[in-house]
């Protein structure tokens, strides 16, 4: 259902600014890798199926409070779908970048594009949890959407540091496979559980 | 625990934010087949009790059991038993109908097809199968309305709760809506709900509760409204349930004319 919405007319305003903008930075800086300025547009563009999970639409939260839903299948289901928008919307907006890349495009790029992903995909994922439960936007995307994406192209930077220190500086893919693991099995363990308690009594705490 | 006890509330007290305190100190006893009408003026505490029955507000004090249970668990399985109809229909708007009552079917457990026939079966009792392609949020009140309670009964719960279910109603959905929850009833099922029609309240009804500011007034059988004496005329009875209901929350409070008029 969320991939149905993130996929829907509202939202096509921002990825279209989110990516022109994109083109423009990797047009102006040609040693930046297309594949991983993708990436962030996509990762940014989508700050609302992160950082919002609850209220996709108005009501959401409250329709699925009285059905007997396992929270913590549908939080799991969520950041499933929120998964496969990134990968979807991702190879549209890599194809639109490396349209206008000076740089030719080569396997090696790719692959560390994917170990980008691989790295933030999951911290993302909990930050994005966590927002969720504690700062629920009930109209669905609050105030500028713009605005939401630039600031989320800042988090996604943060959550890349570890990439580009054991990647850029270490050089060491594995350790980058390690890092997103351990942040796969934080997500899988911590968040959802913690994310599908919170958002059982995020109502009854009001 | 009496068995034919399927809520009892006790005590419940929600105050919100802004201080206004709109439950205050709430308690009634919901039989297991009854047809149970809740009513007050605005604001009274009506809505609120029924959101945090629904598990959509939290209570400050007191206590909820539904079928025997204690609210604060809020397993799967009381609400498998529970069907709501709330004062603001909750649903995905971006849905269709069909698709919407075959996601709520599917979560209460039914199978695909028990789920297909009956979201058939009720977008035609309900005279909704003319917008089967359009999504929710282009419904009219009324038609939301009706979806809701599609919704509320897909899975044929134990006991069903609705906030206002007929307003906004058109005359023939509202008849046929009476006739299903009277229905319901004779198989068992226990009906929860608020009017601010006390007509129709007098008639579906089998027991009324009247609810003034957070607090229930008044709670009999409907059978004994016409024989309880009037508080200030001992040797007068009850013509109605309106009567009854202006006097228990007007009392001596009478509404002058407006004086421009």
């Amino acid at each position: 259902m969320d991939l149905r919405r993130c996929f829907g007319p509202r939202h096509l305003p921002t990825y279209a600014v989110m990516t022109v903008a994109g083109v423009l930075l990797v047009v102006q800086r040609g040693d930046l890798s297309p594949y991983i300025s993708a990436m962030i547009v996509t990762l940014s563009a989508l700050e609302f199926q992160f950082n919002n999970l609850l209220y996709r639409s108005p009501s959401e939260l409250e329709a699925l409070t009285i059905l007997p839903v396992s929270w913590k299948e549908v939080i799991l289901a969520k950041n499933l779908a929120t998964i496969t928008a990134v990968l979807a919307l991702g190879i549209v907006t890599t194809v639109c970048l490396l349209f206008f890349s000076p740089r030719s495009p080569d396997a090696a790029q790719y692959l560390d594009a994917l170990l980008f992903v691989w790295t933030v995909i999951f911290p993302l994922l909990c930050l994005g949890n966590l927002r969720s439960v504690e700062e629920p936007r009930r109209g669905g995307r609050a105030g500028n959407g713009l605005i939401l994406a630039a600031g989320m192209a800042l988090v996604v930077c943060v959550c890349a540091i570890p990439y580009v220190i054991l990647r850029t500086f270490a050089g060491s893919s594995l350790a980058c496979v390690i890092g997103g693991a351990a942040g796969g099995w934080f997500w899988m363990r911590r968040s959802i559980p913690s994310t599908a308690k919170a958002a059982e009594h995020t109502l009854t705490t009001q | 625990m009496n068995a034919d006890i399927i809520l009892d509330i006790d005590g419940l007290v929600k105050t919100y934010p802004n201080g206004h305190r709109a439950v205050n100190g709430l308690s009634f006893r919901v039989l297991r087949g009854s047809v149970f009408g809740f009513i007050g003026l605005n604001g009274a505490g009506k809505t609120t009790t029924i959101r945090i029955v629904a598990g959509l507000a939290g209570a400050d004090e007191g206590t909820i059991r539904l079928f025997g249970k204690d609210i604060a668990a809020r397993d799967d399985d009381t609400k498998r038993r529970m069907g709501f109809v709330l004062d603001e229909p909750l649903y995905f708007d971006w849905m269709t109908a069909p698709a919407y009552l075959h996601f709520v079917g599917t979560i209460y457990g039914l199978d695909p097809k028990t789920t297909a026939d009956r979201t058939d079966e009720l977008l035609q009792f309900f005279d909704l199968q003319g917008c089967t392609g359009d999504p929710i949020e282009t419904f009219s009140t009324g038609m939301k309305k009706k979806l809701s309670l599609a919704a509320a009964v897909i899975h044929t719960p134990a006991l069903v709760v609705l906030d206002e279910p007929l307003e906004g109603i058109d005359a023939l959905a509202s008849r046929a809506i009476k006739d299903t929850l009277l229905l319901m009833a004779e198989r068992g099922t226990t009906v929860f709900l608020t009017s601010h029609v006390l007509d129709t309240i007098e008639r579906l009804c089998t027991e009324v509760a009247i609810v003034d500011q957070g607090r229930v007034v008044l709670q009999c059988r409907t059978d004994e409204i016409r024989t309880r004496a009037k508080v200030a005329l001992p040797h007068e009875t009850y013509d109605s349930l309106e009567e009854l209901f202006v006097e228990t929350v007007a009392g001596a409070k009478t509404r002058r004319g407006l004086s421009f008029l």
